[in-house]
């Protein structure tokens, strides 16, 4: 967990290479979100992170509108009383230039949304995110089976649309998908998925 | 021009699939140009910045929509 994320220019990310505190040293735009994500990492105030929603899906399928970035991260060891304590996350993205507003907080002009796992699908999510290039650097995203079992899960339209296109571009296996389904108990609402868009429309 | 609409549908498909085969660092550039476009109309209608509507209520959070 935590390894083969390569920072700027091909290097490995080391811990500490970013103490500045001015968000200038990283581009602006989404690859400036993915370098101060790949420094956090490496300085360990999170153990693991990985892109979802829709730009994670934009590593797989065409560019959808969106106006933030889902960024799924473990927070194990930094347990208050029980519970998850961001803060330490969250001052240190400060200090790096972040910008607190509201539930996001903005790097590199993107409102970033930072998620603790909500429970096993994502647990796994996490686990088995893949690392991809991306310029100079590398990021890493949730696979494209569980992008689409986390949108079938959480069943807003929007979702229900990216799961149409993850299976209409063929962009997932569906033998995959299918036993992620089976194991988080999803098959009932991938029945229901099916019968309401796949069995009597055959393109959307 | 055709008004074939299977036509239409597999033009739009294909043009999809080009869209999705782009470079990453590509379509990561019209993720950000999409985001401009959409604040650029939501000031020009004037919407809310935080009105977040539940598709399946068409409640809204800041009170810009009402249930029908």
């Amino acid at each position: 967990m935590g390894k083969g994320i390569r920072g700027r220019r091909g290097k490995a990310v080391r811990p500490g290479t970013h103490s500045e505190t001015t968000e200038s040293k990283h581009p602006a735009g989404i690859i400036g979100v993915i370098d101060v994500l790949n420094q956090l990492e490496a300085d360990g105030r999170v153990d693991r992170y990985a892109i979802g929603g829709a730009v994670g899906a934009t590593f797989y399928l065409e560019p959808v509108a969106t106006q933030d970035v889902d960024v799924f991260v473990a927070f194990t060891g930094q347990m208050t009383q029980g519970l998850i304590d961001p803060r330490p996350v969250f001052d240190y993205l400060t200090a790096h230039g972040g910008r607190v507003e509201g539930e996001h907080i903005v790097i590199a002009g993107w409102p970033v949304q930072l998620l603790p796992s909500t429970g096993p699908l994502v647990d796994e999510a996490l686990a088995e995110a893949v690392t991809m290039d991306v310029a100079d650097t590398s990021a890493r995203v949730f696979t494209a089976e569980h992008l689409a079992a986390i949108a079938l899960d959480t069943g807003r339209i929007k979702d229900h649309l990216r799961l149409l296109q993850f299976i209409d571009t063929g962009t997932i296996n569906m033998e995959r998908f299918e036993q992620i389904c089976r194991k988080y108990g999803l098959l009932d609402k991938w029945r229901v998925f099916e019968r309401k868009y796949l069995e009597v429309n055959s393109e959307f | 021009m055709s008004f074939d609409i299977q036509r239409i549908i597999a033009s739009k498909k294909a043009w999809r699939k080009t869209q999705a085969q782009l470079p990453i660092e590509e379509k990561l550039i019209i993720l950000e140009r999409l985001r401009d476009r959409a604040r650029t109309l939501r000031a020009a209608t004037k919407h809310k910045e935080d009105t977040v509507v539940d598709a399946g209520t068409t409640k809204s959070l800041s009170g810009n929509c009402r249930s029908p």
